[in-house]
Order: structure tokens, then C-alpha cells, then sequence
């Protein structure tokens, strides 16, 4: 298993789970992690959260949940998790903080990447 | 399977879908949509022969979501049978119920699952397979209009049920309707289609689910039918009920079945069906446009008939144009002076040769095939032509009848080909008198009259043939443009009890003379039967006894050799023949002849009591020789069922208020004990000193209130078959999950329960035959969940009982090991009613389906070995 796997691993992620969905297809899987962090719904949902759009906010972060678990991203998915609950429940209060610690271990994401 | 399924995957996250491309790609084509607008493109630009599988569907996309999706894919019918799957993210109980709601077939949920995809996919897709098969099958068996078998599938359902009985006699029926097409012209075709879906429940209904009747459309209005042979009585009686329960059917036509019948005999049995057929449908030419009877049986001497009757069709055309038909006269007598005053003009078949056909047998022949309008005009034609001579001639020639057959009434131009006749050969209209035969009035009276009284106006007499022959001339005549009456004497002379015949004729004619109609006796042969039209007033005979048909210069000898310089004159009818007396007088000759049970009712409103004053043959026939005195005259009430008397009076009640008709069903006793079921209709005449005459007809019900309550009992089977309660087992050492799975299944299932593995055994043991599925949690005590599959797929008879195991938690492992050893699916803790009933609805539901095709199968393996 390659460098990244193991980094993604002891960040917390389902990394086995993930290349079971991928049958094991280490490119493709690395390729799809480039694509997430390419996903303009990061971007997308911090705008409709400045602009109280909650209708927005929750399409982007319920199409992140999918994806983020579909990834084995773990840590990322913990916290997405924690802002489509709230904004489906029809509240944005104190989400760009937690949309804030989103972009974070996103950087996170984009580093450990950059690296590999 | 040419090539992989097709699968739709929309999906706005470019990584899921490329997550589900990489699990799905090698099993199935992977056809991608970002959004609902996409998918629904997808789908419409679909070819029949290139059809998606299986939408897998995202719920959350821009533009147009899953749910919106749903909406618009539940509005196509030919969607509808591609499985949808709903991909979600998270437990969001209330979108996935408005996606089952919108005709979702499952869930997959996000992070997928390789396995369970690939599990819930193929599940989906044989479901929905196996429909496509069942339908496609349907088309390829059933007529898709009447839903009941196509001919091949009809012939091929026949041979399998020959084979399967053995050692049982059958019989073949090809039934079809008379003048179906007149239904088609008259009333529109979604009238026939309407009849024809009717006639196919009758059949239906009446095959019930004895296994031993086939029944199919062989085409248009074409039915046959293969059943146990009941014996000669029993079967005639079948096709009288069906013709009385098609004549229920509410449309201004008289729906007339004709039914030709092959015995098939033993060493016939081996005969292709088609061969059966045919010979079935021998037999119903025989009957074809007899009005009596509607059915006949195959027999040997049919085939050389159709020879025969082949001859004729051969030659007709040429016969016509060479004028081989010559018109015989036969001369009509008034009875006052014995003079002749007029003739019918009557056809026969001349051939070359100097043989004689007799019209008998071609005309039947004729009216079949239609030929008889061309015949028709011919011998009108040539009657106009020989009055037009004879006038041209200086004679004063007496009025000379035409016959016009069923045929030529339903043609739209009779009126003008008549009119353009005694134009042509300029001829006083009062000269051609036409004749209708009574039964032409009852197919369809309300065209019939409307024809008869435009000739009526254009100045002809008409003459109703064979009066007294059809079953409703009584009620005909009242309401029919007719202004002479023929009856023929051989009918009379046919009847087995001596008087009764002559009853008849009797109060036709007084029947007549009330109405101011003349009535000519034909067929009359005997001395006596002059003395008796003597005695009892008839006007106009027309006979052997008189004068045979002949031909017309016999015909000229007899009627202008001398002077026949007679008017009849109609002689004054008493009209004091207006009191009660006289009119109930006439009425029970009228009715004491009639071939329904029929008795004069006295109705007292106030005591309301019913009493008899006077009953018909067929009344005692009925009833019984002593009913009137056993009951008594005014208490009849008494032999009526106790819960149908008040029925009874308020009917007469009704009846009294509106003056005009009523009816109604009760159980009555007969003079031996015995209780049947009547129909009574009842109609009003008069009143008479504070009492109301009434006039009632009876008709036995009984055969047909019997079967109505054995088709009862067969849908009540049928029911309860269909609908009978499934058994499922729930396996968990949690009550509170046993509880709460009962509350979810409980109003569609019947549920029993078991804390472990090994009480689920045992329960097993008890109830192996009933039990439909198994509901298993995985973590028991005692004896555990895949402790327990192992067990069960080894033992033989429990092995086929589908499970869908319990579980906790969603994801991988276990659960996977659990497909593995060959359960169904899985629900996940803690329940969603509307999802885990779906999941065990579709389990059931595939076994269900499965077994339907095998047997479907089965049954097609079977006609095809033959």
C-alpha cells in the first residue's frame, strides 16, 4: 500500500472500505481524491451559507456527505455530517464555523496529496 | 442475453458515479446523468429493442432532483417497469417514504456497498424481467381485447385439457352472434367491443376454475369453448342459459348466439383441433339465422350438406342471370264466398336440367350469404312486371304479396327499391302487399318499425309471416306498423295437447278482429280446419286445401277465367267489445295459449290481497294442476316465501301507482312442497269496482339462481384463494423488535415468532408448508443466526423459504456473509415500516412471481409436445 494510503489511513480515514468501492483501483481512487478537491460544491456551500441560502447550502453539503463517505474520508465526512443535519433541520446557526473546519482538513486532504 | 443490461446512474458527484461505473462496469453498461433533466432525456431517447435495465438514482441533483425525477417517471407507463433505485446519503426516513410513494423499488445507501448494489440491482432487474416475460407471453396467448385466450393458444389449451382428462368425454363449442356486425354498424364498434368484452366474461364466469374448460376468441365476434360433455339435455340447457344471459346484455339489439356443437368421440380424440373446429363450425351454419333454435350438433351428413350447399353458391349468380328462378302464385281465398282474392308470390329453381330445387334448401343457403336481397329484388321485380302485364292486358288483378326476408329489411335502400319498382312499372302501390316474417320484428324492432312504417306511408299493406311463431308476438303487435296478420296452421297442428293449438288461433283471431286486423291461415290442408276457420271468424285462407302454388299462367287461367267480382269488405266487429268483460274475455284467450306461465291478478289496495282469477297452461304446468285450489283464489300470497311477501305487495303497490309495468323475484312453493325461484312481471290493464286487474307472466328462475349462487361460491374460492394470509416468521431474541416488526406486518401477514435459532427450528417443524419468509436477526442466544441458515440449508424442506436477516448497523461484513449463505436481503435496526415492508413485500413477492412463471411455463411445455 502506497504512502498516501497509509497517510489517509492514520488520518482516520476508511481507506480499505473505499478500495473495496473501487475494486481496488488505486488510480482511479487517487484520481477521485483529486476530484474532490476539485468539487465546487466546497466553494458552493460556503457561499450559500454567507448568504443564509439554506435550501443551497443543504443540496451542496448533502451531495458532499455522499461523496465524502463514498471516499472513506472520514474525518471530512464527521464533520459534513454536522452541517447537513442542522441546515435539513432548516438551521445555518454557527455552521460557517463548522463549514470553516471543513476547509481545513480539506487542506489537509489537498496537502497530504500534494505530497504523495 | 445479448449483451450486458443497460444501467442509468444519475448522479450530480462526478466521483460517485465514477465509484459506481468502477463496481457496476463489468456486469452491466454504465450510462451516466448528471442530473433528473438528463436522465429523463436518456430515457426518451430509448429504442424498444435497447431499453435501460435499471435507474439507479441520486436524490439531491440540480436542475431536476430524484424526487422531481419520480414525478415525472411515474407519468410514462412503459417507465414504470424500469426498477428505480434510490441512492442515499443518510437515514432520511420521510424522502425515502415519498420515494416509495413515487414507485421506488429500493435503496442503496451512500458509501456504497459493493455487494449489496450488485445484489439489490439483480434483484430488481429479474423482478422486473420476469414481468416483461409475463407480458410478453400474454400478448403472444391472450386476445388482448377480451383478455381470454387467442385461437392458437385456445387450440393449444384444448389439446392439453383433452390430454390431461383422459378418460372424460368433451365437447367443442364455436359460438358467435348473430348479425354482429349489424351491432358494429348501428351502435359504433365500441359497442361490439363493449359486447364482445361481456360475452367473454359470460364464458369466463361460467369456466370457473374447474381446469376443464378452455375457452378462447378465435376472431372478431368468434368464441369456442371445450368442456366436459354434460349429455345431450344438460349441454342444450347451457346454451340456453348462455343465450338468455347474453340477451341481458343492455343494448336495442337482440344478442343471439349461435352455437354449433362436436361431440368429440373417442376414436376422434387424436384429431388435430382444428379439425374439432371446423366440424363445430359445421354445425353452426346449420343454425345460423334460425331463430328457434340457436344451436346445433355436429353430425356425419353435415359434411355432404356443405357439399351440397356449395353447389348451390357455385351456381347461384349465373342461375340468377339465366333467370332459372321462376316465380310461382299461390292463390289466397276469402272464406265468406270461397273467392280468390289475391296471391303470394313464392320462388322456385328451375334448372336447365328440369330439376326442381325446392326453396328450402336455397334459401337458407341464400339468406346466409346475403344472396337473397339480389333474389329479393328478383321476384319483386317480376311480380311488378306481371301485375303491370296484366293491367296492360285490361284484367283487374287482385293485390299479389312479395316476401321480403330478414336480410333485405337491413338494406337501407329497400324503401326506395320498392317505390322505384311500382314506379317503374307504374303499378297502383295497393297492388304488392309485402311480407315480413314476425321474427325479423324482434331483432331489432326499434329499425324495423321505422322501415315498415315509411312503406306503410308510401302506400303498401304489410303482412306479418308466421305470426304466433316467434317468442314475442303478442308483445309485438301493439307497438309494429302491420295491417295484415298470416298464421300458419302447422304450427297449430304441432302442438302435443289436443285443443291447445286450436285455443290459439282462436284468440289470435278475436285478438285480431279487436285490433282491426284481417288474418289470413295459411298451410291450411283439411276440411276441418276450414270448419274450424269458419267457426271462429277467420277471414282469408291460403292452403293446399285451395290451391297449391303454380305457375303464373295456371295462376292467369284460375284468377281472370271468370268473374271474380268480389270486394271483401270487412265485416263490423260488435263494438260493445270495449267493456272490461269482453277485453279479459279476449285477454285469456289471448293468454291461455301463450308459451309463458301467465295468470289475471285481482289486486285489493286497501286489504292488499292478491287473488288469481285466471291462469295458462303453462301456469299449471308451472305450478302444478292443483296450485290454484290448494292456495286457494285469494290468497295465492300464501306459497310466496315469507321474506319475499312484502316485496310482492309493494310490487303490486308500484304497479298500481304508475299504471304501467313492474317486476319482481321471489321463492315460491309448488302444490308438491317443493320451492322454486319465479321472476314475476306484471303488468297493469284496469280497474275494476275498487279493484285493479292485473296481468302477471312467470317465468322459472330457479336453474339460473342456482347457478348465480355457484358462481358466487367459485369467486368466494377465488378470493380467498388469492388473498389468503401469508405466514411469516420473526426470529429475534429482542421483543421489542419482535413487536415492532409484528406492528409493521401484522395487517397483511400473519406473523409468528421465535427468540433464537433453535425455537425457530422447531417452529419450522410446525409450520414448514405455511411459512412464506423468514425474518432473522443475526445475534441470538442459544442458537444464532448463521448457526441457524446453516441448519436450514440443509434441511431440504425448510431450504426454499426465503430470509431477510435483521441488522444493526448498515455496513459490510456480517452482512455480506449472510447473502452468502443465501438470504434474500436485509433490513436494518431500527425499522422503517413503509422499507422494511416493502423489502419483504418484493421477497415475497419474487417467489410469487417465480412460481407463476413456472407453472406459465409448464402449461406452454405442455401444449407444445403435442
Amino acid at each position: 500500500m502506497s504512502t498516501l494510503l497509509e497517510e489517509l489511513k492514520s488520518w482516520g480515514c476508511d481507506v480499505d472500505g473505499a478500495m473495496e468501492r473501487f475494486i481496488n483501483d488505486e488510480d482511479l481512487y487517487r484520481m477521485c481524491l483529486g476530484s474532490v478537491m476539485e468539487d465546487k460544491n466546497f466553494d458552493g456551500l460556503l457561499d450559500a451559507l454567507q448568504q443564509h441560502d439554506i435550501k443551497m447550502a443543504f443540496e451542496h453539503a448533502h451531495t458532499l456527505k455522499g461523496v465524502l463517505a463514498n471516499m472513506g474520508l472520514t474525518p471530512m465526512y464527521d464533520i459534513i455530517v454536522r452541517i447537513v443535519e442542522p441546515l435539513r433541520a432548516g438551521s445555518d446557526e454557527n455552521l460557517l464555523g463548522v463549514c470553516d473546519e471543513l476547509m481545513q482538513s480539506k487542506r489537509k486532504l489537498g496537502s497530504l496529496l500534494e505530497a504523495a | 442475453m445479448a449483451g450486458k443490461n443497460k444501467i442509468l446512474i444519475a448522479d450530480d458527484a462526478k466521483v460517485d458515479r465514477i465509484a459506481l461505473r468502477k463496481i457496476l462496469g463489468d456486469t452491466y453498461e454504465v450510462i451516466e446523468a448528471e442530473d433528473g433533466q438528463q436522465a429523463l432525456e436518456i430515457l426518451e431517447a430509448q429504442t424498444e429493442f435497447d431499453t435501460i435495465a435499471a435507474i439507479l438514482l441520486d436524490l439531491v441533483m440540480p436542475k431536476m432532483g430524484g424526487l422531481e425525477f419520480m414525478e415525472e417517471y411515474r407519468k410514462v407507463e412503459s417507465y414504470r417497469g424500469i426498477p428505480v433505485i434510490i441512492a442515499t446519503v443518510d437515514g432520511d426516513v420521510n424522502t425515502e417514504r415519498e420515494c416509495l410513494k413515487l414507485g421506488a423499488w429500493d435503496f442503496v445507501s451512500k458509501p456504497y456497498d459493493a455487494s449489496v448494489i450488485q445484489f439489490r440491482l439483480r434483484n430488481a432487474i429479474e423482478r422486473s424481467e420476469q414481468q416483461l416475460s409475463r407480458e410478453l407471453r400474454y400478448r403472444a396467448d391472450y386476445d388482448m381485447l377480451t383478455g381470454i385466450y387467442n385461437k392458437t393458444k385456445f387450440f393449444e389449451a384444448t389439446r392439453a385439457t383433452l390430454n390431461r382428462n383422459p378418460s372424460e368425454k368433451f365437447v367443442l363449442l364455436r359460438m358467435d352472434i348473430e348479425k354482429f356486425q349489424l351491432v358494429n354498424s348501428f351502435f359504433g364498434s365500441s359497442s361490439g367491443d363493449g359486447l364482445l368484452c361481456y360475452i367473454a366474461d359470460e364464458i369466463r364466469r361460467f369456466a370457473g376454475e374447474t381446469g376443464k374448460v378452455s375457452f378462447g376468441r378465435i376472431e372478431a365476434d368468434i368464441f369456442g369453448i371445450c368442456m366436459p360433455y354434460p349429455g345431450e339435455e344438460a349441454l342444450i340447457e347451457f346454451v340456453k342459459y348462455l343465450r338468455m344471459r347474453l340477451g341481458q346484455y343492455a343494448l336495442e339489439f337482440d344478442v343471439v348466439p349461435t352455437v354449433g356443437m362436436y361431440v368429440i368421440e373417442e376414436e376422434e380424440r387424436k384429431m388435430p383441433v382444428d379439425r374439432m373446429y371446423d366440424r363445430a363450425l359445421l354445425a353452426a351454419k346449420q343454425c345460423k339465422g334460425n331463430y328457434i333454435n340457436n344451436y346445433a350438433f355436429y353430425t356425419e351428413d353435415m359434411r355432404d350438406g356443405i357439399v351440397r350447399e356449395q353447389q348451390i353458391v357455385n351456381h347461384m349468380r349465373k342461375a340468377l342471370a339465366d333467370e332459372e328462378f321462376v316465380i310461382y302464385l299461390q292463390p289466397k281465398y276469402s272464406l265468406q264466398d270461397n273467392k280468390l282474392c289475391g296471391a303470394e308470390a313464392l320462388v322456385r329453381w328451375r334448372k336447365p336440367s328440369g330439376e326442381m330445387i325446392s326453396p328450402g334448401e336455397f334459401i337458407p343457403v341464400f339468406e346466409r350469404n346475403g344472396f337473397v336481397i339480389k333474389l329479393d329484388y328478383y321476384v319483386w321485380e317480376k311480380t311488378c312486371a306481371l301485375i303491370a302485364k296484366w293491367i296492360a292486358e285490361g284484367r283487374t288483378p287482385a293485390p299479389v304479396s312479395v316476401n321480403i326476408s330478414r336480410v333485405s329489411m337491413y338494406n337501407p335502400k329497400l324503401v326506395e327499391w320498392i317505390c322505384g319498382l311500382t314506379d317503374k312499372y307504374q303499378i297502383p302501390r295497393e297492388l304488392l302487399q309485402l311480407e315480413l316474417t314476425e321474427s325479423a320484428y324482434t331483432t331489432n324492432p326499434k329499425a324495423i318499425k321505422e322501415t315498415m312504417e315509411r312503406l306503410q306511408r308510401e302506400g303498401f299493406s304489410i303482412l306479418m309471416d308466421d305470426f304466433g311463431s316467434g317468442y314475442s308476438s303478442l308483445n309485438v303487435l301493439k307497438d309494429i306498423a302491420v295491417d295484415i296478420l298470416k298464421i300458419d296452421m302447422k304450427f297449430l297442428s304441432d302442438s302435443e295437447k289436443s285443443g291447445r293449438g286450436e285455443n290459439i288461433l282462436a284468440s289470435v283471431v278475436r285478438m285480431a278482429k279487436w285490433l282491426d286486423l284481417p288474418v289470413v291461415a295459411e298451410g291450411v290442408e283439411r276440411r276441418e280446419q276450414v270448419d274450424f276457420l269458419h267457426s271462429v271468424g277467420c277471414e282469408y285462407v291460403q292452403g293446399y286445401y285451395f290451391a297449391r302454388p303454380m305457375p303464373v299462367e295456371d295462376y292467369e287461367a284460375l284468377a281472370f277465367s271468370r268473374d271474380r267480382g268480389h270486394k271483401e269488405q270487412e265485416r263490423a266487429m260488435d263494438a260493445a267489445g270495449d267493456s272490461l268483460w269482453t277485453a279479459t274475455a279476449q285477454m285469456e284467450g289471448m293468454f291461455s295459449g301463450m308459451l309463458d306461465a301467465a295468470g289475471i291478478y285481482e289486486y285489493d289496495e286497501e286489504s292488499r290481497s292478491i287473488g288469481i282469477l285466471r291462469a295458462n297452461n303453462a301456469y299449471y304446468d308451472l305450478f302444478g294442476y292443483g296450485d290454484i285450489n290448494t292456495f286457494g283464489r285469494r290468497d295465492s300470497i300464501e306459497a310466496v316465501q315469507e321474506e319475499g311477501r312484502e316485496e310482492l305487495l309493494e310490487t303490486f303497490d308500484t304497479l298500481i301507482k304508475t299504471g304501467e309495468m313492474a317486476e319482481c323475484e321471489f321463492m315460491r312453493r309448488l302444490e308438491n312442497g317443493r320451492w322454486i325461484w319465479v321472476h314475476l312481471k306484471l303488468k297493469y290493464i284496469t280497474k275494476v269496482g275498487g279493484k285493479h286487474i292485473i296481468v302477471g307472466t312467470i317465468s322459472d328462475i330457479t336453474q339460473q339462481k342456482k347457478m348465480d349462487q355457484e358462481l358466487q361460491k367459485y369467486r368466494q374460492a377465488l378470493y380467498a384463494a388469492e388473498h389468503a394470509v401469508r405466514t411469516i416468521l420473526v426470529v429475534d431474541d429482542e421483543e421489542a423488535n419482535r413487536v415492532s416488526l409484528r406492528c409493521i406486518l401484522e395487517a397483511h401477514y400473519q406473523v409468528l415468532e421465535a427468540e433464537n435459532g433453535a425455537e425457530a427450528l422447531s417452529v419450522l417443524a410446525e409450520h414448514a408448508g405455511e411459512i412464506a419468509l423468514i425474518l432473522l436477526d443475526l445475534r441470538m442466544p442459544v442458537m444464532d443466526g448463521l448457526t441457524f441458515l446453516e441448519r436450514k440449508s440443509k434441511d431440504s424442506a425448510i431450504a426454499g423459504i426465503p430470509v431477510i436477516v435483521i441488522t444493526a448497523d448498515d455496513t459490510t461484513g456480517r452482512q455480506l456473509q449472510t447473502l452468502e449463505l443465501g438470504a434474500e436481503d436485509y433490513i436494518v435496526k431500527p425499522f422503517v415500516p413503509e422499507i422494511a415492508f416493502r423489502r419483504v413485500e418484493h421477497v415475497i413477492g419474487l417467489g410469487r412471481l417465480m412460481g407463476q412463471v413456472v407453472t406459465a411455463g409448464e402449461k406452454g411445455l405442455e401444449g407444445e409436445k403435442i
